[in-house]
């Protein structure tokens, strides 16, 4: 970033800086949804990096895409994408698991 | 730092995962105008007619026709996708181009001594108030962003959801556009330009014609410039006001203008029209795509949008606009007005007024 241009600099951006809009009654939806938002964003940009990567292998005569598909893995391979796959479907239920019956008022 | 170049007319954002992240907003922000939209009309209007009323009746008050639709649950959850996409595109799209400024300035720079076409900027021009907004939530607005050129262009590329990439809205128009019944067309006016697509499109069209692009924005004119003339196309453009154009009465033919009227404060616009046909010669046309107004009936969901489009996507005039009798002022300005070809984006109205 050049400094000398930045959105502070200016003084600009008050509006997508400042702070936003609210839409429903309990700002954590609205949180939530922008989080989602933001994470769905992210995802679709590693798809389509992941796909301009196996071009970019395809066209120097690499096919990634057919050497992925074929590839076979071993045991241990196999054991620790289980283990950071069960941890990942572990943090994303964690909420749900932690409070089954919603929030609770002490 | 790696030039990803152009796509055809478009520039690209400095890297990969900008671009992609931008793509995945446009799809989102598709859906939200082609097919959330339409769901949170029908659920609003569900709830007026549960609430007793007539969802035909142009006379209900607004706050009516919020406090039915407040009680869908789509309604808050469209308006937050709405806003957020909105912020997440102007974010990554100034980051995207603020990464390499040094190199965009220096282009802008380069194109101020290229021709064949004209940069007029006024050293002692004055930015009115009205018009130092963020419009449409774009960081600097059209007015104090030295990167608003290409910040606007491709932030409205995701605004048209793609179909506008090569500019095919902005042919589509400049072929719409009207010239006199005689037939002359040797000045046209591309009024309120912003980065000059249309003004470019004009000049295919009327290829021997002098074409002029205006705009209150130096950004936006600066970055008009540069492009048409790194295209080598030869058309003008001017740091100005629509309502004050430094042109002699009678110096054109043709003023075209595109989504202008409903970003002036309404007591603007009888200027603007004043000073069109000030430089309109007699028989001249004035060719207008715009907003709905006044003399068109809006159903309740447009109206809820456009209400939501003013308070949170910084369009503080357009609710003045569409409740104005816009094609009265033009009559009052001396026009006799008549309806023109209808465009492909069914929303806009379109407008031919002829200078008697």
């Amino acid at each position: 970033m050049n400094d000398s241009i930045s959105k502070q600099a200016l003084g600009i951006g008050e509006e997508i800086d400042g702070p936003g809009r609210v839409y429903f009654e309990q700002p954590v939806i609205d949180n939530l949804l922008e989080t989602m938002m933001e994470l769905a964003a992210e995802v679709w940009t590693i798809r389509d990096r992941q796909a301009v990567l196996e071009k970019v292998l395809a066209d120097k005569g690499i096919d990634a895409a057919a050497l992925i598909e074929m590839h076979v893995p071993g045991a241990d391979e196999l054991a620790e994408r289980k283990a950071l796959r069960e941890a990942f479907v572990a943090r994303l239920l964690a909420g749900f698991l932690r409070r089954p019956e919603g929030a609770k008022g002490e | 730092m790696v030039d990803r170049g152009h796509l055809g007319v478009l520039p690209r954002p400095t890297k990969l995962a900008d671009e992609s992240y931008l793509e995945f907003l446009e799809s989102f922000r598709d859906v939200l105008l082609s097919k959330m939209f339409p769901a949170m009309a029908e659920a609003g209007h569900a709830r007026m007619a549960e609430d007793g009323l007539d969802v035909a009746d142009p006379d209900l008050p607004l706050p009516v026709i919020q406090n039915s639709f407040g009680k869908s649950p789509i309604v808050p959850t469209w308006q937050r996708f709405m806003r957020s996409q909105q912020e997440m595109m102007w974010r990554r799209t100034r980051d995207s181009f603020a990464a390499r400024a040094d190199e965009e300035l220096a282009w802008l720079k380069a194109g101020e001594a290229k021709g064949p076409g004209r940069l007029v900027i006024d050293p002692d021009f004055k930015v009115p108030d009205y018009a130092r907004r963020e419009i449409h939530l774009q960081p600097g607005g059209y007015t104090d962003d030295p990167l608003g050129g290409i910040v606007y262009h491709y932030g409205t590329k995701v605004f048209y959801s793609g179909t506008n990439d090569q500019d095919e809205l902005h042919e589509e128009l400049a072929q719409l556009a009207t010239p006199p019944v005689d037939g002359k067309a040797g000045r046209i006016m591309d009024l309120g330009c912003t980065v000059g697509q249309a003004t470019i499109k004009l000049k295919d069209r009327f290829p021997d014609a002098e074409i002029w692009g205006l705009d209150v924005g130096e950004p936006v004119v600066r970055y008009a410039h540069a492009r048409a003339a790194h295209q080598g196309v030869d058309v003008n453009f001017v740091q100005a006001l629509a309502e004050a154009m430094p042109f002699e009465d009678g110096a054109f033919d043709m003023v075209f203008a595109y989504i202008l009227f409903h970003e002036l404060p309404l007591e603007v616009i009888p200027r603007v029209l004043a000073d069109v046909h000030r430089v309109l010669r007699p028989g001249g046309v004035f060719s207008i795509f715009e907003f709905p107004s006044a003399s068109q009936h809006l159903p309740p969901a447009y109206r809820f949008m456009i209400d939501y489009d003013s308070r949170d996507n910084c369009e503080p005039y357009s609710p003045g606009f569409v409740h104005a009798d816009f094609r009265g002022m033009l009559a009052e300005a001396g026009f006799a007005v008549a309806d023109g070809p209808a465009c492909s984006n069914g929303f806009l109205q379109s407008i031919v007024a002829t200078k008697l």
